[in-house]
C-alpha cells in the first residue's frame, strides 16, 4: 500500500496538515534535531570510523522513487521541528559502558524507530556454505536455515550436511523455553491439516544440550548485545527488549539497580563481559572492533565455546534492505575446536513470523 | 481506474497511516479518532452507571474510542517512538530520517512486535513468512476490500436494541488500513443458519446472545480474502469469530478468539481492547470510493 514514494509524500502532508499541532508538542518533548543529527548526517559523534566489511550492501534495494522521497522528506525536515526525547547521542569517544552497549546495538543496526529502541524480535537465516562437526566428523554443509525468536526465547536450525564418506545427515535442532529437543522434520510433533491426530515426524529429546543452545542463541549477533544490555540493566533480555537503551539504564541506575555487564578496554577493543541467561555461571567475553563484535567467548565451567563474527553487512533480502546488519561468517569453536563454520546467504531481519513451539510429547518428558 | 487515481488512493490511505500514527497520541488525548469525530473519551469509571437497555441488558449504544491493532506495542514496557529514526552509521551518506520509514515500520507494527501471536499450523509457517515478505502485493489491507473481522477492530459506533445491534467502523483502524464500515447483527440467541454461511463474507455471518451481562456475537461464515493482522496472518473459509462485549460504567471490555482449526493449532485469544465512552456523537464518514488493487505495481517487499 504505502510504497516509499507514497510514503514519503504522504509523511510530509500529514506533517503540514498537522505542523501547528505537533509544534506545540515538540515543545513538550523537548525536541528539535538531536545532536550531530542533522539530514543524512544523523550518526551519533565519534562514529563513523565502524565502516563494517561489506558494508556497502546497506542503503541497496531502495525502490524507484525513492529519490524524489528524500526530496519531500528534506523539504518535511526542515520545517518539522519534531522532538522526540529518548533519542540518544553517546559522547564522542566515550569509555563507558552505556555508551558502548548504545553504539553496539546502534552500529548493528538493532535500535529502531524515532525512540531507537531495541526492537530485534525474530531472525530468519538462510547458511550459503560451511562444515560442521556431527559425532567428531566433519559435515559439509548443505542446508542450515535458522529461525530465532529471541522472545520466546528459542530458535530452530533445519541442518543438512554430507559426510566425506558421502553419508547424508539431517537434523532440525531446536530450543525453546526450558526444553532442547531434535526433529527430524520442521515442526514434528504437531498435527497437520490434513490429519489432525496423528503428528508427523519424530521428536526426540535432547535436554542434554539445553545449555549448550542457550549459549549459541545468547552468544549470537543479535543475542550478545541484548544479553549484555539485560545485564547492564540487572534483568533478563525478555524485559530489557523494546527500550532505549540508554533510557533504560538511566533508569535502573536512578533505581539503585547494579548490572552485571562489565567493560574494559584493550587499546581501541571494548571488552564486555556479561552473564548468559538462564545459564547459572556461564559468563560471555564480547570483544568489539569500532563496536561490532569480532568474537564472543562464553566460559561455563571447565567449557568454552568461541564464537567469531566477520563479513558484517545487510543480508536481507535486495528487495527488502533492513538496514541492520548481521555477520556473514560465523566459526563456533568448542574448547579449541571448529564446530561449526557457516556463511551467510540471505538473513529476514524484520520481525518475521518466527514460533518454536514445544511439542507434547517433549514436554511429558520433562526438563 | 486509472494509475493516476490508484496513486491518488494510495496517498490518501497513506497519508491516513501517517496521521494515524503521528496523531495516536493526539486521539488518546481526546480526540474522535481517524475517520471520525466527536467528544474525547471519558475518564475509565467502572463506578458510572451502566445504561440498560428495556430488557435490563447493558446498553452498548454509544460513541466508542479504543484502539484497533495498532494501540500500543503489545511488548510491556516497551517504547515505540515514530517513524523517523536517525540513520545508523553504515546507512549510506545520502540516508535521511525521512527514508528509515519503510525499514522501520516493520518492527513497529504491533502485531508483528507483539507477543501474543496467532499459532500456525507447521505446514504454513512458510506461507506466513512469504505472505509479509510480499505484503505490498498480498496484505489484502492494501486493496479496497474490507478488513473484516477481526482485523477491522472494535466499533466507533454502536446503536443498540434488544433485538439487534448496529455497529459502524471508523476507517483507517490498522495504520491507515480499512475503510469506514458497518454491521447490523440480529441479537435472538439462534446459531448460524446452514444455507447462509455458504455465502463467504468479509464480516462473516453472525449473530449475538446474551451470556450474563456480556454481549456475545459468535461469527461464522468467512471469506478467506481478508488477513488477521498485517504479518501475514491469513486464515480460512473455516474460521469462527467470537466477540465478547462487556459495559461496566462508561466502558467496554472489548475480547475476541479466533478459532480457525484449519490453520492454527489453537485458539487464538486476541489481547483485550478497552472501548472508553466519547460522551459525544462520533459522526463517521462514508466509506469512499476505492476499487483498485496494486498487485502489478509491487516490485519491491517492502512492508506495511
Amino acid at each position: 500500500m504505502c510504497d516509499r514514494r507514497s510514503l514519503a509524500i504522504s509523511v510530509l502532508a500529514a506533517l503540514v496538515a498537522m505542523s501547528q499541532v505537533l509544534a506545540g508538542g515538540a515543545q513538550g518533548q523537548g525536541a528539535g534535531a538531536p545532536q550531530g543529527g542533522g539530514a543524512g548526517a544523523g550518526a551519533p559523534q565519534g562514529q563513523g570510523a565502524g565502516a563494517p566489511q561489506g558494508g556497502g550492501a546497506a542503503g541497496a534495494g531502495r525502490g524507484a522513487g525513492g529519490g524524489q522521497g528524500r526530496g519531500a522528506g528534506g523539504a518535511g525536515a526542515g520545517g518539522g521541528g519534531r522532538g522526540r526525547g529518548t533519542a540518544y547521542t553517546p559522547p564522542a569517544g566515550s569509555k563507558e559502558l552505556k555508551d558502548v552497549l548504545y553504539n553496539w546495538t546502534w552500529h548493528m543496526g538493532m535500535l529502531r524507530s524515532g525512540a531507537e529502541s531495541e526492537l530485534i524480535k525474530t531472525l530468519d537465516y538462510y547458511g550459503a556454505t560451511g562444515t560442521m562437526q556431527v559425532n567428531g566428523q566433519p559435515c559439509t554443509i548443505t542446508k542450515y536455515h535458522l529461525q530465532a525468536n529471541y522472545q520466546i526465547p528459542g530458535y530452530r536450525i533445519d541442518i543438512g550436511c554430507t559426510r566425506a564418506n558421502k553419508q547424508t545427515y539431517t537434523v532440525v535442532e531446536n530450543m525453546s523455553g526450558d526444553f532442547a529437543w531434535d526433529d527430524d522434520i520442521v515442526g514434528a510433533g504437531f498435527a497437520t491439516e490434513k490429519d489432525k491426530k496423528t503428528p508427523k515426524g519424530k521428536s526426540t529429546p535432547r535436554q542434554d544440550t539445553l545449555t549448550e543452545r542457550r549459549i549459541r542463541l545468547w552468544a549470537s549477533p543479535h543475542g550478545a548485545p541484548k544479553a549484555a544490555i539485560a545485564a547492564a540493566a540487572g534483568m533478563h533480555p525478555l524485559q530489557s527488549f523494546g527500550q532505549n537503551p540508554a533510557t533504560l539504564l538511566d533508569r535502573q541506575a536512578a533505581a539503585g539497580v547494579k548490572g552485571t555487564a562489565t567493560l574494559t578496554w584493550e587499546k581501541d577493543k571494548a571488552i564486555v563481559t556479561f552473564p548468559i541467561p538462564d545459564v547459572p555461571g556461564a559468563t560471555a567475553t564480547a570483544t568489539l572492533v569500532n563496536y561490532l563484535p569480532e568474537r564472543v567467548v562464553v566460559t561455563n565451567g571447565k567449557d568454552t565455546t568461541e564464537f567469531v563474527y566477520g563479513k558484517w553487512a545487510d543480508w536481507n533480502n535486495p528487495l527488502f534492505k533492513i538496514e541492520a546488519l548481521y555477520a556473514g561468517t560465523i566459526v563456533e569453536r568448542k574448547n579449541g575446536m571448529a564446530v561449526r563454520n557457516v556463511t551467510a546467504k540471505v538473513t529476514e531481519i524484520g520481525q518475521i513470523y518466527v514460533i518454536v513451539p514445544v511439542p507434547e510429547s517433549i514436554e511429558k518428558a520433562g526438563k | 481506474m486509472n494509475k493516476q487515481r490508484i496513486t491518488g488512493v494510495r496517498l490518501l490511505a497513506c497519508t491516513a497511516a501517517v496521521l494515524c500514527i503521528i496523531g495516536s497520541s493526539l486521539t488518546a488525548q481526546g480526540g474522535g479518532g481517524f475517520g471520525g469525530r466527536g467528544g474525547g473519551a471519558a475518564a475509565p469509571d467502572p463506578n458510572a452507571p451502566t445504561p440498560k437497555l428495556p430488557s435490563g441488558k447493558p446498553d452498548l449504544t454509544g460513541s466508542w474510542q479504543g484502539g484497533g491493532l495498532i494501540t500500543g506495542s503489545g511488548v510491556p514496557g516497551a517504547q515505540v517512538g515514530d517513524m523517523f529514526r536517525r540513520c545508523t552509521p553504515f546507512q549510506s551518506k545520502t540516508c535521511m530520517e525521512w527514508t528509515n520509514q519503510s525499514e522501520d515500520w516493520v518492527f513497529m507494527s504491533t502485531s508483528r512486535l507483539g507477543q501474543n501471536q496467532p499459532m500456525y499450523r507447521p505446514e504454513f509457517w512458510d506461507k506466513v513468512i512469504a505472505l509479509d515478505q510480499w505484503t505490498n502485493r498480498d496484505d489484502p489491507v492494501g486493496s479496497c476490500l474490507p478488513l473484516g473481522i477481526p482485523r477491522q477492530g472494535p466499533p466507533s459506533r454502536i446503536f443498540h436494541t434488544d433485538t439487534d445491534i448496529t455497529m459502524i467502523y471508523r476507517g483507517g483502524v490498522d495504520g491507515a488500513g480499512g475503510y469506514a464500515e458497518f454491521r447490523m447483527v440480529p441479537i435472538n440467541g439462534k446459531p448460524a443458519d446452514p444455507n447462509r454461511t455458504n455465502n463467504y463474507k468479509f464480516f462473516g455471518d453472525t449473530s449475538g446472545r446474551w451470556e450474563g451481562d456480556t454481549l456475545v456475537l459468535d461469527s461464522v461464515g468467512f471469506t478467506d480474502e481478508t488477513w488477521l493482522a498485517r504479518g501475514g496472518w491469513f486464515h480460512s473459509d473455516q474460521m469462527r469469530v467470537v466477540e465478547k462485549f462487556t459495559r461496566v460504567g462508561n466502558q467496554i471490555t472489548y475480547d475476541v478468539t479466533v478459532e480457525d482449526p484449519e490453520v492454527l493449532l489453537k485458539p487464538w485469544v486476541m489481547p483485550t481492547i478497552t472501548m472508553r465512552n466519547t460522551g459525544g456523537n462520533t459522526i463517521i464518514g462514508e466509506r469512499g470510493s476505492c476499487t483498485d488493487h496494486e498487485q502489478k505495481e509491487a516490485s519491491s517487499q517492502y512492508r506495511h
